[in-house]
């Protein structure tokens, strides 16, 4: 029998999702309105990511009916997600990258000639001008999509969404790794969609954001939903407050604690004239107990400044001295034996073995490993008491020591990450955006971990981050960069927020036109 | 008249569309290089009669490569081809008297898609390595070879059979080079112009993306494996044909060219990339050189040492060009 309803456009309704023992949806309800932006929010572990993948037919809940349009559907394959018009741009998003712009666009659906061959002029044709069109941007639809910066593989991907013929568009963190100006731009693609009655759930960690974009936000928390709600009538705090089930005052407290630079008697870090393809004659000094932060469009060289210091990039140019000795840097082995790390931006790919177990990461770096073995022999139950002893400093949560990385959530992945290279007994860290993906609460707790590792242990901290309030919090000093140099430096008291942005703006314009 | 009207805008048109190429397949360039040091070594290298030779000996690896080639392109592989194409001759020997020419052939032909198809169901629905599946396809079927014949070869007796190799199309052509033409011509479009052909490239890309478009991924891996297995046992027809014996050690030498032919024509062996143009123009290369050092009387022991190294130079120096 065909049960139908009326009111709203998908309608989830009573959403149980169980694994083994451990309920990830309890009973959740989800209903989007048609053209609506219905926002998605909550910390990491509430469930908002399974609601989706149920929602995409990849997973199949356990209990729960869901409606679409009034009729009662079963999505038990992507594929049928697609058929209803339902389309997820997920964070990883899933491209092909040797095949070019317009295949990509129209995978499974390629224009056909009278010979049942494939028509490329027309698919290469129609793709720009759909994009053209929908984006206003040209965009060679023969380029490989490996050549492609991350924003415009993220148009592809909803262009092919488009091409799908779909009604309903769920990005997932979309903004992750844009520009203020790329945020811009998708933001005006997705209110164009919305305009021609299409309708959009929008999942994001910035909150500025949601508030910036969406219509209605629905706020899960550890497996239930807290409440739906249009965003006009909630402002941050409260929507902080749902997600967390906590009030807010416990964790603005830090914003007070951070102490004013007067701490500027020792040099730990003193780099000069460091020139490699990508960094282009960097001075720059780091002082004990002081967070310095990097700030800079993407591609304005945050990463690589790093990336060269730590000898991870080869350098053609450039001296660094640390704490008055000159040093040799060749290669990310002698950092690390200097007492300077990096902490990387891209945990799955450049910080974590995903598959082996947490305690596992937390020493594997050459110098831990050395100094708790003989001869390359150990044992276990040294290993596993040091490991343990970071993981209380840090505060990380896991089952047990033997689990595997993969099972743990980003913060805690991010927590295990940072732990690792703690225990060389570093003098400078160096994080790279250090919170990237994280969820709010997690996020705080870094923060007060950054501070007090500079504040408490006089480490020298350089902070990569593309978060203005992050930078604002933290920061001591702050170096602006463009295209390599060094352009600006800063105390943190001597600039505000807005003032900050401007000027990283107008980099950002002047990297534009070259475009 | 031709001539002159080809004068200037056909020819820079040609000039462009060849720089293209070698952008694309840089290898022909390597190629040229052969072709140039060939010439100044011995004159007789670049003759017509020569040439010919090469071409009678370069279609049955080229057509493996091609089928090869595909493999490669989903991100898989297949080790078994040398061992289909003995065990093809070996099949021929016995049936060919008692079934007659054309339902051998057929009959052939269907074992080889078989034994193609069980690889790809063993890959894709069993979740086996292509690489652990194909070597053990490779030492069961070579197994199998030798109990039908023991070690010995076998002789074909069939006269009106050899001339699947010996034949010629318009009395000059020698019919496995329209063999190797067909093949070549059918795989370009299928593999530019059909969607199955993409299919190959989406597959051998990224396979989650492809399963989300609503690609059939296990019928297209079942589908390769089984097109290749084809392909083997055609050219494992011709081969039997050419030396007119079922001998069970008859397509030992064939894998690994077609497997190198590949690489030096540009197919990632990760996937996903790559095409039959360069997979000919590796093989082309290899034969070449082949040939050359034969006409310079070089030992084979030292033939092989040169044609490995060869192999390495060339991938490192295309990939600079790249």
């Amino acid at each position: 029998m065909r049960e139908v309803r009326q009111n709203y456009y998908i309608e989830m309704q009573s959403i149980v999702k169980r694994y083994a023992t451990n309920t990830v949806l309890d009973h959740v309800d989800f209903f989007v309105n048609k053209g609506e932006i219905h926002c998605l929010v909550g910390e990491n572990g509430a469930g908002k990511s399974t609601l989706i993948k149920i929602l995409s037919g990849i997973i199949q809940p356990n209990e729960g009916k869901i409606f679409m349009e009034g009729v009662r559907v079963k999505i038990d394959h992507p594929n049928t997600a697609h058929r209803m018009g339902i389309s997820v741009i997920p964070q990883e998003l899933n491209l092909l990258n040797k095949l070019t712009v317009g295949e990509n666009v129209f995978l499974g659906v390629e224009p056909k000639n009278s010979l049942g061959l494939i028509n490329w002029e027309e698919l290469y044709r129609k793709t720009e001008n759909q994009i053209y069109q929908e984006f206003g941007i040209k965009i060679d639809s023969r380029e490989l999509i490996g050549d492609l910066s991350v924003s415009n593989k993220q148009l592809v991907m909803i262009a092919r969404a488009l091409q799908w013929g779909s009604k309903v568009l769920i990005l997932d963190e979309p903004t992750a790794r844009l520009s203020k100006e790329e945020i811009k731009r998708l933001f005006e693609i997705i209110r164009n969609f919305r305009e021609k009655g299409n309708t959009i759930i929008y999942i994001s960690h910035h909150l500025e954001e949601i508030k910036e974009i969406g219509d209605i936000v629905t706020v899960l928390r550890d497996g239930k939903r807290v409440i739906t709600e249009k965003l006009q009538n909630l402002n941050l705090d409260k929507i902080i407050e749902y997600m967390t089930g906590k009030k807010k005052g416990t964790r603005v407290s830090l914003a007070k604690t951070v102490i004013e630079d007067e701490t500027r008697k020792k040099k730990l870090l003193e780099v000069r004239g460091m020139l490699n393809e990508k960094v282009k004659n960097i001075d720059l000094d780091v002082y004990k107990g002081e967070i310095l932060a990097i700030a800079g469009v993407t591609g304005s060289g945050r990463s690589e400044i790093a990336r060269a210091i730590c000898g991870i990039d080869h350098h053609e140019k450039g001296e660094i001295k640390l704490m008055g000795k000159k040093v040799k840097i060749r290669n990310p082995v002698d950092a690390i034996r200097n007492g300077i790390i990096y902490v990387p931006e891209d945990r799955k790919s450049q910080g974590i073995f995903l598959k082996m177990p947490v305690f596992m990461n937390i020493l594997l770096n050459e110098k831990t490993l050395e100094n708790l073995s003989t001869l390359g022999f150990y044992l276990m139950h040294v290993f596993k008491t040091t490991a343990q002893k970071f993981i209380d400093l840090l505060n990380i949560i896991v089952p047990s020591l033997d689990t595997p990385c993969l099972s743990l959530s980003g913060g805690n992945q991010q927590k295990v990450l940072l732990g690792k290279w703690l225990t060389v007994e570093p003098t400078v860290i160096i994080l790279d955006e250090p919170t990237r993906g994280i969820d709010v609460g997690v996020k705080f707790e870094f923060y007060e971990i950054i501070n007090k590792l500079a504040k408490k242990q006089n480490k020298g901290i350089i902070l990569i981050s593309s978060e203005l309030p992050e930078i604002m919090k933290l920061a001591d000093r702050i170096l602006i960069l463009k295209k390599g140099k060094v352009v600006k430096t800063y105390f943190k008291k001597n600039i505000n927020e807005a003032e900050l942005l401007q000027v990283i703006t107008t980099v950002e314009e002047e990297n534009e036109t070259k475009c | 008249m031709l001539i002159i009207k080809m004068k200037n805008e056909t020819l820079n048109s040609i000039m462009i569309r060849i720089k293209d190429l070698i952008k694309k397949y840089p290898i022909f360039l390597i190629l040229a290089g052969v072709f140039i040091i060939g010439y100044f070594s011995d004159p007789m290298f670049i003759s017509l009669r020569n040439q010919k030779n090469i071409l009678l000996d370069f279609s049955v690896p080229f057509i493996l490569s091609i089928g090869q080639t595909m493999v490669i392109i989903t991100g898989g592989i297949d080790l078994s081809i040398g061992s289909i194409v003995s065990l093809m001759g070996v099949i021929l020997v016995i049936i060919l008297p008692k079934t007659g020419v054309i339902l051998s052939i057929i009959f052939v032909l269907l074992i080889g898609m078989s034994i193609g198809a069980i690889n790809g169901i063993l890959i894709s629905r069993f979740k086996i390595l292509p690489f652990i599946v194909t070597l053990s396809a490779m030492i069961i079927w070579q197994g199998v070879a030798f109990i039908i014949t023991g070690s010995v070869p076998v002789p074909i007796t069939i006269p009106s059979f050899f001339k699947i190799n010996y034949g010629y199309l318009f009395g000059i052509i020698p019919l496995p080079v329209i063999y190797s033409v067909i093949v070549f011509i059918l795989s370009v479009i299928l593999l530019n112009y059909h969607v199955i052909g993409r299919r190959f490239y989406q597959l051998g890309n990224d396979e989650e993306t492809a399963k989300l478009a609503g690609i059939k991924v296990n019928s297209l891996k079942i589908g390769v494996y089984a097109l290749n297995g084809f392909i083997a046992a055609f050219c494992g027809i011709v081969v039997a044909s050419r030396i007119k014996l079922g001998a069970p050690t008859a397509g030992e030498s064939f894998l690994f060219d077609s497997i190198a032919a590949a690489c030096l024509g540009g197919t990632s062996l990760m996937g996903g990339q790559g095409g039959v143009i360069g997979t000919l123009g590796g093989m082309l290369l290899m034969l070449n050189l082949k040939n050359l050092l034969i006409l310079n009387d070089v030992s084979i022991y030292i033939q092989d040492v040169i044609k490995g190294f060869i192999i390495l130079i060339s991938v490192i120096v295309l990939r600079k060009v790249k």
